[in-house]
């Protein structure tokens, strides 16, 4: 029994390519999991909303800094619930933009399979995996 | 005594060097010590808590968010300059508006953690008791730009009454700075910026030991078409005035706008200038001992900076991890 858990185990995180970041955030149940990965996408979102400065009107962010940065949706599936971005991070934070220095486009993921007590989230290098969006990590 | 001295030693050069390792911060962008980038959040005006909680405000929204990024209350109205706390970190301190009879003017708020209003008032009552008839300019009545409580001060300092922690300091363009009781509700006193051309100044703040600290946009001794600004110091105790920085040649340093000061200790001054970047300056060696441009930095542009501080962020950073 051990031995088929380990298996399992090492499969799950086989899936993610060598260079991803991976933090667990604790859930308690799937309701928990979806608020928290809709206030992670809700946070990017504030993050990139536009203003302007009240002394010069210049607006905070370009039009292709906005553009460059996606922030995913919330998918949910049957057996999982998931938001896959592609952003411009700096020591792996995001909120930056591509000519900026030291920054990175990198996936940020956030990702919940069902009967999990954890959402991954997921930093990973875009050039690492381009086709990071397309793999299936619930078993 | 021969073990204790050494013990002394050690402890004064720790507490002189403290500061570096705080956490200067932008609106919501929070740096290290040399501007590098930490962790951003969303808003204009941000404060964050030692139990990893953090507030953030802009032109639309006073919102306050938990550690795990859940939206815990919200208020909406127009947030402008500060987000402040008082200095127990269990009420905040808010320069908000309204709009009363088609024009702007300012309105001050303490709010507790929940969000409820524990006191509120709008300039144009200071405006009456202190006999002010004149508006700031046709679209706004006022224009206040700091709000700071007044902590606990140094024993036995020799200060003019209203100097009492729990009051609060309110600072306006051109009409000077304000001493407000604690509900709000009095002014207490109000002193104009000798100092300053038409006292354009910001962030004045009350220390613990019974100084006015404050950015001087236009010194007084600017030409017209020359001005030049200066971080200033009011002794309350004395009542006299100091200017702890002034670039050579003082036209050298300008910041029509904006502007932040803070001691970081009782040698080091912290300053923010709009656009340029933020300095920290020895007053005994009357030199900058660091020039940070990046706070200033969005992408790749600069932007203006209403003012950057330093504050000891470990603990909250110690939650978003």
């Amino acid at each position: 029994m051990i031995r088929i858990a380990l298996l399992l185990v090492l499969f799950s995180c086989s899936h993610l390519p060598s260079g991803a970041r991976v933090k667990e955030i604790p859930v308690a149940n799937e309701a928990e999991a979806k608020l928290v990965i809709q206030n992670q996408i809700n946070f990017l979102k504030s993050l990139f909303q536009q203003t302007k400065d009240p002394y010069y009107n210049v607006e905070k962010w370009t039009k292709a800094c906005l553009d460059a940065n996606f922030i995913g949706p919330l998918d949910i599936k049957d057996k999982s619930i998931s938001s896959y971005s592609m952003l411009y991070l700096k020591n792996g934070e995001p909120g930056h933009c591509p000519y900026a220095e030291g920054t990175k486009l990198e996936w940020l993921v956030y990702h919940y399979c069902q009967g999990d007590k954890v959402v991954k989230e997921i930093k990973l290098p875009q050039a690492d995996s381009p086709d990071f969006q397309q793999k299936e990590f619930c078993l | 005594m021969k073990l204790l001295l050494p013990l002394i030693l050690f402890s004064s050069l720790s507490m002189a060097q403290s500061w570096k390792k705080m956490n200067l911060v932008n609106g919501c962008h929070i740096m290290d010590i040399n501007g590098e980038n930490v962790k951003s959040f969303p808003g204009s005006f941000c404060q964050f808590l030692d139990d990893g909680s953090y507030l953030s405000a802009d032109q639309d929204h006073l919102k306050y968010f938990s550690k795990k990024n859940e939206l815990i209350w919200q208020k909406d109205g127009h947030y402008h300059h500060q987000l402040n706390l008082t200095h127990d970190q269990k009420r905040i301190l808010v320069l908000t508006s309204a709009v009363v009879k088609n024009i702007r003017q300012d309105k001050f708020q303490v709010l507790d953690l929940a969000g409820n209003i524990i006191a509120e008032e709008l300039a144009d009552t200071y405006l009456k008791q202190i006999k002010e008839k004149k508006p700031f300019s046709e679209l706004e009545l006022t224009h206040f730009n700091s709000f700071y409580e007044i902590p606990t001060l140094n024993e036995g300092l020799k200060l003019p009454e209203y100097v009492k922690p729990g009051n609060f300091i309110l600072n306006s363009y051109r009409l000077g700075y304000f001493i407000v009781s604690s509900d709000l509700k009095l002014v207490l006193h109000r002193e104009k910026f000798n100092g300053s051309t038409d006292h354009q100044t910001h962030d004045a703040q009350i220390l613990p030991d019974g100084k006015l600290i404050y950015f001087n946009n236009i010194h007084s001794e600017s030409e017209k078409s020359n001005a030049f600004s200066s971080v200033d110091e009011i002794d309350l105790t004395q009542n006299k005035s100091t200017v702890l920085f002034m670039a050579s040649p003082k036209q050298a340093f300008f910041s029509r706008h904006c502007g932040g000061v803070q001691y970081l200790d009782k040698d080091h001054v912290l300053f923010s200038h709009m656009l340029a970047g933020t300095y920290i300056y020895s007053l005994k060696d009357q030199k900058m001992v660091s020039n940070i441009y990046r706070t200033h930095l969005n992408g790749h542009k600069f932007y203006p900076a209403q003012q950057v501080k330093a504050l000891n962020l470990k603990k909250f950073l110690s939650h978003w991890k």
